[in-house]
């Protein structure tokens, strides 16, 4: 329990956004020179692969009633362009979200990851955002 | 009556904010089974069904903070500065997100040298086959 726990901590104290090494990258995709030149660089950057290998995104109408929802002036709008960042943005915290809860899982030797893995990442993940 | 309007204009609300959080749970599925799927665990429903309410929860923080930046900038439209100074918590994201941003930058110059190139093409392929009639009747 006590190995657990200090696992727990171990893995939930990394900062780095998108920058973990994955098992296996899967290249190809429109980012792909992205992922080339960062596993170029170094090896611990490699695993902006976990980015590239996923298909799906945020679409730009949710994004933009999503954040309509919560502005407090109806003039408030939102450019093109910032509604692909906001959606890249989104997409990156739900993959840390999933791969930090992964590895926490990884530490503690579960099949299966749970809601208590989350939890336990979840702190760290917030002030990261 | 009042009440009863308030009351169906409360649940209409409600009723939106649910098909959105169904809409993101739907996005945060998928992407979640891309990446467990790639890195062959399992990951429990309950756990999808967290980081999307997570996810849906910190929409809100960024949507006000968004709000705020464009406003102390004078402006009414948000843009990529402000999402840039959103991501300013991390140096890994930050750098990400700018990068990112140059990337679609970059996507944005090349359409529109194309837009441009094809709209040249265009008018020199209106030209030639009136001339190739005027050569063909010629004949």
């Amino acid at each position: 329990m006590g190995g657990g726990t200090r696992a727990g901590l171990r893995s939930a104290r990394s900062g780095m956004i998108g920058w973990r090494r994955m098992g296996v990258a899967k290249m190809g995709r429109a980012y792909g020179s992205l992922a080339g030149s960062a596993s170029a660089g170094r090896g611990a950057r490699a695993a902006v692969a976990a980015m590239e290998g996923t298909s799906a995104c945020f679409r730009k109408e949710l994004v933009s009633k999503l954040l309509h929802l919560h502005f407090k002036d109806d003039k408030t709008k939102v450019s093109g362009d910032a509604l692909l960042l906001i959606a890249q943005l989104l997409k990156v915290f739900v993959v840390e979200a999933t791969v930090r809860s992964i590895r926490q899982a990884q530490a503690e030797d579960l099949p299966c990851v749970d809601v208590e893995q989350l939890e336990k990442v979840l702190p760290q993940l917030l002030l990261d955002f | 009556m009042e009440e009863e309007r308030e009351g169906a204009e409360e649940q209409q609300g409600l009723f939106y904010r649910q098909r959105l959080k169904a809409a993101v749970h739907y996005t945060v599925g998928c992407l979640c089974e891309e990446v467990a799927s790639d890195q062959e665990v399992q990951l429990s429903k309950q756990t999808i069904a967290a980081i999307s309410e997570v996810t849906f929860r910190q929409c809100e923080s960024f949507a006000k903070d968004l709000e705020m930046f464009a406003r102390h900038a004078k402006r009414s439209t948000i843009n990529t500065e402000d999402v840039k100074l959103l991501a300013r918590r991390s140096n890994s994201l930050l750098k990400y997100i700018t990068e990112k941003s140059e990337e679609i930058t970059r996507t944005n110059a090349e359409r529109k040298t194309k837009k441009k190139k094809k709209s040249e093409d265009e008018n020199k392929d209106s030209l030639e086959p009136a001339e190739a009639g005027r050569g063909g009747n010629e004949n």
